[in-house]
């Protein structure tokens, strides 16, 4: 093999017993909620159909799509360029940086990790502040994130308290100081309380940025919707509070239609997160005065042209490939070396541009085909590594036990040389231990015994002639009767009261309130009361400014109330009326129910249809407070956002504005 | 129906009382077995490692060597999964690949039968190997017939659906990570106190034993699930 390094570092993964232990406990934990969630999804394996052909669609279609996209962009004032390799790329981000200011605040983003954005932009005399959690616990830390989805799941609580210790001067708990340990409930707290920390300190490097640095989930072509996935607000922060907007984007990212949204932003957080839907969806189609997006291609272009493999790029960076992955979880991400780990990145990675140093990726999978079982847009991921190894043997940049295995396969053309190769092992294995391959396999397991005799020669020794045909007949079971018509449904429940009820799950400990009224009159006192002692200037309705710090309440009204996940979306006109849902404590959403929808496919198609009519906003869906998990999988709320969400829904219309 | 035994070469080499027992159990289900001698490989170690052309030389004869049959049966999930998954991509179109079943899916999906007359006293941990599970989509014939096993008591773990690390070459590429996934897999069944570990495939329980022997200890002991159906209440 040309690229030996990830056995080294693989070897002093596992040796590493304690990471082995936090990966399976927090990727266990997502893969048992998410089988949960999956098994409540009667059509999941048809969204699973969907999606593939969405992505494969836009695939076929990139070059026009791509078009598409940046005369949308370009028509609202935006800026859109190509470029081909990760160096030209953060050149590129870092003069759009510099050209506005010299602070940036970053959102997680895979690409950026691809082309080592941070260097680059620290390198050019950028102050870059990475703000997912678990991305500024990782860059504390002087690291790359080692998950997709949970940057910081190789790092424990108390590395974490730590690591803030030293950058955020903050004081060790006790058993953290002498290198102990704690009951569950103790690491939680710690997580918590270090979880607010950081929102204090990032809160700070919001205010001040002039640059925001975001990736993307999805961008559609069709309307230029920039769709953006997140738990925390920090998303939504970094593209409302900087000046200047800049978007780091793979080639894969675009799709042909915004109702092909209604497909993928559905699977992504059930498949990411185990979440019905994650905290903050941000789809921005509005007309930003300071807006560029850097499309990357690296070795994506040539990759859409590859019949065998190109589906890779059909991938939404879910992670669920990682988390059902036992080496993956064995050894962590760190191990492969590059910014994608797992199933996923040891088949995408050899195959980017400066790939050929990963080419023993493809090798380390037990191809158990756990990884091709959980992608949700059924990429045959193990597959795919197995066609890779064939084109590595082929090109000669895999050479290692080739000899062995085309000795073993001349062996096989012959059944009696295959014996004698088995005697030869029966007299050899004492002695087995003195060939280094032989090694490899010995230093951690015994050698098994062969047997005395082959089932061969006994079947040769004992039954020269056809077996005689004289045992009992089979005892037969009747094929089981298919199952019976599915009963008849039920009722269709109350929109209003699933909405409720699901809301109501996304607050465990309060921080969400659902209250219907059927008068105005009392709605009103309900809100009075709420308010009561409030001061003004800590309230932000509608059509007030925010004034860019945190306040009390902000009142707003909203576009739809999405049943099936308790999501409230706004429709808003430009980035700064997000601020009345986001810097807050408490976000109070006024509603009618003429504004129910069932679910989020429904939500999306209907949001295709208007998008042709309007144009230049953006909408924001909005399910529970700002939350995060990004130690040890441990619930905080709030995370950069709101800490508590009213949602008033009352059959008689309030106007937000004047509530 | 002609039917004809393959035995993989694991099995042959190391574990040839599981082909006993396929032969003993099938005879007693009175299906008549053949067994051509002239069979040695799948062929799975060379195309799992990227030799395609070796691999398609081995699947070819493969393909020769049973041609004259109507159903190929054979106690290893990976094999059958090679052959059926695979090897459609490499001879193209050979009516054998079809045609050819692991033992369990056999006896349950073709032959209809459940309950085989096996007693084996004990409490066992099942490992349904990964192609068995996730590329001939098997695993539930294999349950049905060991949860029918008299005496026997199938302990679910929770990590009865994960890898057990073994993979073919994968084991002496990266035989760290080979044997961690190994010994991760078997924490929680040493952790349930069973007598037997179970499995569809030779190759797993080498290297899940190999791992054992270093451990220490005379529990769990392994067993193919072909010794299990076979058995007659009395240790195989």
């Amino acid at each position: 093999m040309t690229a030996g390094g990830l056995r080294r570092r693989a070897r002093a993964a596992v040796a590493d017993r304690g990471l082995g232990d936090k990966v399976h406990r927090a990727t266990l934990r997502t893969v048992e909620k998410r089988a949960h969630l999956v098994a409540g999804i009667p059509d999941w394996e048809d969204l699973r159909r969907r999606a593939r052909a969405v992505r494969l669609e836009a695939l076929d279609r990139h070059d026009e799509l791509r078009a598409a996209f940046r005369r949308a962009l370009e028509a609202r004032g935006a800026t859109v360029t190509t470029v081909a390799t990760g160096e030209e790329a953060a050149a590129l981000v870092a003069r759009l940086a510099r050209e506005a200011g010299r602070r940036v605040v970053k959102s997680k983003s895979m690409t950026s990790e691809e082309i080592g954005l941070n260097t680059a932009l620290e390198a050019a005399g950028l102050e870059v502040t990475e703000t997912d959690l678990g991305e500024w616990i990782v860059q504390l830390a002087g690291q790359p994130p080692s998950h997709i989805t949970a940057p910081a799941i190789h790092l424990g609580v108390e590395d974490v308290a730590r690591l803030l210790r030293d950058r955020a001067g903050l004081e060790l708990p006790a058993w953290v100081a002498r290198e102990g340990t704690a009951p569950q409930a103790e690491r939680e707290a710690l997580a918590r309380e270090l979880s607010l920390a950081a929102r204090h300190i990032l809160r700070a490097r919001f205010l001040s940025a002039e640059v925001g640095v975001t990736g993307a989930n999805f961008l559609v072509a069709e309307s230029g919707t920039i769709a953006l996935v997140e738990n925390e607000g920090n998303i939504r922060l970094a593209t409302c509070l900087p000046r200047r907007h800049v978007v780091l984007a793979g080639l894969d990212k675009l799709v042909a239609r915004d109702a092909d949204l209604g497909v993928l932003l559905r699977l992504l957080p059930v498949s990411a997160t185990a979440q019905r839907q994650s905290g903050y969806v941000s789809l921005l189609a509005d007309r930003h005065p300071d807006l560029h997006v850097v499309l990357l291609d690296n070795g994506r272009r040539r990759l859409m042209d590859d019949p065998e493999q190109r589906d890779l790029l059909t991938c939404i960076r879910c992670g669920a490939c990682l988390n059902a992955c036992p080496v993956y979880r064995c050894i962590g991400g760190h191990a492969y070396g590059g910014a994608y780990p797992g199933p996923l990145g040891a088949a995408l990675l050899p195959q980017l541009a400066g790939g050929e140093r990963f080419s023993d990726l493809p090798f380390a999978s037990s191809l158990c085909g756990a990884c091709t079982d959980a992608c949700p847009v059924g990429i045959p991921l193990h597959e795919r590594l197995l066609q890779l190894r064939a084109r590595l043997v082929r090109t000669g940049a895999a050479r290692e036990l080739g000899a062995t295995l085309r000795a073993a396969a001349r062996a096989m053309r012959d059944p009696r040389r295959l014996r004698r190769a088995l005697h030869l092992y029966r007299l050899g294995r004492p002695l087995l231990g003195l060939l280094p391959l032989a090694r490899r396999w010995s230093r951690s397991r015994a050698f098994p015994p062969a047997a005395r005799e082959t089932f061969h020669d006994e079947w040769a020794r004992t039954r020269g002639r056809p077996a005689r045909d004289a045992s009992p007949a089979p005892s037969r079971i009747p094929a089981r009767a298919p199952a019976g018509p599915p009963g008849r449904g039920l009722p269709a429940p109350d929109p209003a009261d699933l909405f409720a009820a699901r809301f109501r799950e996304l607050g465990p400990a309060g921080e969400t309130e659902f209250r219907r009224f059927a008068r105005a009159a009392d709605a009103r006192a309900f809100l009075r009361e709420l308010l009561d002692g409030v001061p003004p200037d800590e309230v932000v309705r509608p059509g007030t400014p925010h004034p860019r710090r945190e306040v009390r309440f902000g009142m707003t009204g909203a576009e739809a109330l999405i049943a099936e996940t308790g999501t409230v979306a706004l429709s808003l006109a430009n980035r700064d009326e997000t601020l009345a849902s986001l810097l807050v404590d408490t976000h109070v959403v006024l509603a009618h129910p003429s504004l129910l929808l069932p679910d989020l496919a429904t939500y999306h198609a209907r949001r295709a249809a208007r998008k042709a009519a309007s144009g230049g906003h953006l909408d924001v869906l909005l399910t529970g407070p700002s939350r995060t998990a990004d130690i040890e999988k441990t619930l905080v709320i709030p995370a950069h956002g709101p800490r508590r969400m009213i949602v008033v829904l009352c059959d008689e219309p309030l106007d937000p504005g004047t509530m | 129906m002609r039917v004809g035994l393959f035995v993989p070469c694991f099995v042959d080499a190391f574990r040839p009382g599981a082909a006993r027992a396929t032969v003993a159990l099938l005879e007693r289900l009175g299906v008549r077995v053949e067994f051509p001698a002239a069979q040695t490989c799948c062929g799975q170690p060379q195309f799992n490692a990227g030799l395609v052309d070796e691999a398609r030389e081995l699947a070819g004869r493969f393909c020769r060597v049973f041609e004259p049959y109507d159903a190929v049966v054979a106690p290893s999930g990976s094999c059958v999964a090679m052959v059926r998954k695979h090897y459609p991509g490499l001879v193209d179109g050979h009516p054998v690949a079809a045609r050819t079943f692991e033992l369990c899916e056999f006896l349950v999906e073709r032959l209809g039968v459940v309950e085989v007359g096996a007693r084996l006293p004990g409490r066992a941990a099942l490992h349904v190997g990964c192609h068995q599970r996730r590329e001939l989509r098997a695993a539930a014939p294999v349950e049905r017939l060991v949860e029918a096993v008299q005496g026997l008591e199938r302990v679910p773990v929770a990590s009865d659906e994960w890898c057990c690390g073994f993979g073919g070459t994968f084991s002496v590429k990266f035989p760290e990570i080979s044997a961690e996934m190994g010994r991760r897999k078997l924490e929680p069944i040493r952790a349930a106190g069973v007598d037997w570990l179970v499995s569809t495939d030779v190759s797993c329980l080498l290297h899940l034993e190999g791992l054992l022997a270093r451990e220490g200890g005379d529990r769990p002991r392994t067993l193919h699930v072909a010794e299990v159906l076979a058995a007659r209440g009395t240790t195989p």
